[in-house]
């Protein structure tokens, strides 16, 4: 599902952010993205979604080669892959259902779908009572399942989720990671970026371990 | 699929207008503004142009002719006059014809001619030009060739005035593309920067729209769509202060002008160029949108 061949990211001239990179996800695997702050995790995410574009190698993605891909199909690519972002990205200004139902608006969704698509996915992460509410008065881990709600609204093949407990209490935390895992259980692709290692610990699922950019084995 | 669409882009845009009211306010005044200066330069030049148009129809020639002239000689020069290009039609005035027309132009006043023992008005021909000869440099050219026959002593033609007019209309016209044109980039400046303040407030969103998913089309069409609107609204705004404008000039001045311009006075802008004003405003919004995003999305 996710295959990269010696990625190389460089933000600046000189020193890399991701250096010879190599790596394999299978399809419907769950895995860890783990490593101290700035190791490379976001960025590696990054890539994945052409939030950013690799300097050097090849990355495949539902057998597709997105290091070469053009910035037009992008959006293409997206629509395919659900994003966690660490800082969530909601709009304030959105009540929870009309910030998942964005996802689906941009892909000119019929308004039925949409409607129906939105209330069944609010609902499998719990906040279906909490639909008209807009996210700054939603605790934290309200808002972090509304982000992982529109991730997965257009059922993508993929979910990658950034730092998705980094705000939580460990009640809280428990609870989204076994969300992700029957999100999981679905048949969705699961990569999670964190360095909270107990939970890694805890789960027992395969882990990749960045340290200054390089992948440890 | 389609009208659902439309709807959903329809509704985009008036969140949009709600949402920045000022800046919207901002750009429609803008191509309201732009759009009420070129159509005023507009209209008072189509206004001028019937009102030269209906004079130029006037523009005739005189020929005075040598005293010495012989009827066979006479006979020769309307010949060759008649060759000429552009000329319709030409009366000949006596000498006799010409002092009765001056003792009637004097009305009560002939006893001045009195003390006169012979006619010291010579004989003319009256020279009609044709449709397309009637402008000043046509006129002018075949007073040149007029000029060429020994037997016309002298020549009068036109108006002064219509040629100075018809000089200063071909400057109004220029002057209107050229302001025009000016007023126009300054429009689609602003317009641009109006829009590019509208994005920017948009900023958060427009990034999301894209990290989940939306194809760059699909967040510009709104902002174009925008544009086009208030571009409509803008040059209707234009239109109705134009025609009051006019309305109010009209019913203030119209006693006066139907005495001085004769028949017909002034008139509105024809629908199809109304149409033309409504059209630019939109073209003018869209290629506002058109400058700012082309840019301001990547
Ligand atoms: N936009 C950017 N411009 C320049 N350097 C960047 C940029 N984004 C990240 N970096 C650098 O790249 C390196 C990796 O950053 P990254 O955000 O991927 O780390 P991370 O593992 O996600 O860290 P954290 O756990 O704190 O989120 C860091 O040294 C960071 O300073
Ligand atoms: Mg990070």
């Amino acid at each position: 599902m996710i295959q990269m061949f010696h990625v190389y990211k460089s933000y600046l001239r000189n020193t890399n952010a991701l250096e010879d990179i190599n790596l394999r996800v299978e399809k419907g695997e769950f895995v860890f993205l783990t490593g101290p702050s700035g190791a490379g995790k976001t960025t590696l995410l990054k890539l994945l979604f052409c939030a950013e574009r690799a300097t050097r190698g090849q990355i495949l993605v539902n057998g597709r080669n997105i290091a070469r891909i053009r910035e037009s199909s992008i959006p293409y690519l997206r629509r395919n892959i659900g994003v966690v972002f660490q800082d969530f990205k909601l709009l304030n200004n959105r009540t929870a259902f009309e910030n998942v139902a964005l996802a689906l608006e941009v892909i000119g969704a019929r308004r039925k779908e949409i409607k129906s698509k939105v209330w069944k996915t609010l609902k499998m992460v719990g906040l279906q009572h909490k639909i008209n509410t807009k996210p700054l008065r939603l605790a934290g881990g309200e808002q972090q399942r509304i982000a992982i709600a529109r991730a997965l609204v257009n059922d993508p093949a993929i979910l990658l989720a950034d730092e998705p407990t980094g705000n939580l209490d460990p009640d809280l935390t428990i609870e989204i990671i076994n969300l992700l895992k029957d999100i999981n259980a679905r048949g969705t692709t699961v990569m999670i970026a964190t360095h909270n290692q107990a939970l890694v610990e805890k789960l027992h699922k395969r882990s990749l371990v960045l340290d200054k950019g390089k992948l440890l084995n | 699929m389609l009208f659902e669409r439309a709807i959903y882009f329809l509704e985009r845009v008036g969140q949009n207008i709600r949402q920045d009211a000022f800046i919207n306010l901002v750009t429609i005044s803008t191509i309201a503004i732009t759009l009420l200066i070129l159509s005023t330069f507009w209209l008072c030049f189509l206004n001028l142009n019937t009102f030269l148009q209906n004079w130029g129809e006037k523009i005739q020639i005189t020929a005075y002719l040598n005293e010495r002239t012989s009827p066979e000689q006479l006979e020769e020069l309307k010949g060759k006059i008649r060759e000429i290009p552009g000329i319709k039609e030409m009366s000949f005035i006596s000498k006799d014809q010409a002092l009765k027309l001056f003792r009637e132009q004097l009305g009560g006043q002939d006893g001045l001619l009195e003390g006169l023992n012979s006619n010291p008005l010579p004989a003319s021909w009256e020279i009609q030009l044709q449709q397309d000869y009637q402008n000043s440099e046509k006129a002018a050219e075949i007073v040149g060739k007029l000029k060429g026959f020994k037997e016309i002593e002298d020549l009068q033609y036109g108006q002064r005035w219509v040629e100075r007019f018809s000089i200063f209309l071909n400057l109004l016209r220029l002057a209107t593309f050229f302001i025009g044109g000016l007023l126009i980039l300054a429009t689609i400046f602003i317009i641009s920067n109006t829009i590019k303040l509208s994005v920017y407030a948009r900023k958060e969103e427009i990034e999301i729209m894209k990290l989940v998913g939306a194809a760059d089309w699909f967040i510009k069409i709104p902002f174009f769509l925008g544009g086009i609107l208030q571009g409509l609204i803008g040059a209707s705004i234009a239109m109705v202060i134009l025609y009051s404008i006019y309305k109010f000039l009209i019913d203030a001045i119209s006693p006066v002008m139907s005495l001085s311009l004769g028949a017909g006075g002034l008139t509105f802008l024809p629908w199809n160029h109304i149409y033309w004003f409504l059209l630019g405003g939109m073209l003018l919004g869209l290629a506002g949108s058109f400058t700012s995003l082309g840019r301001h999305l990547r």
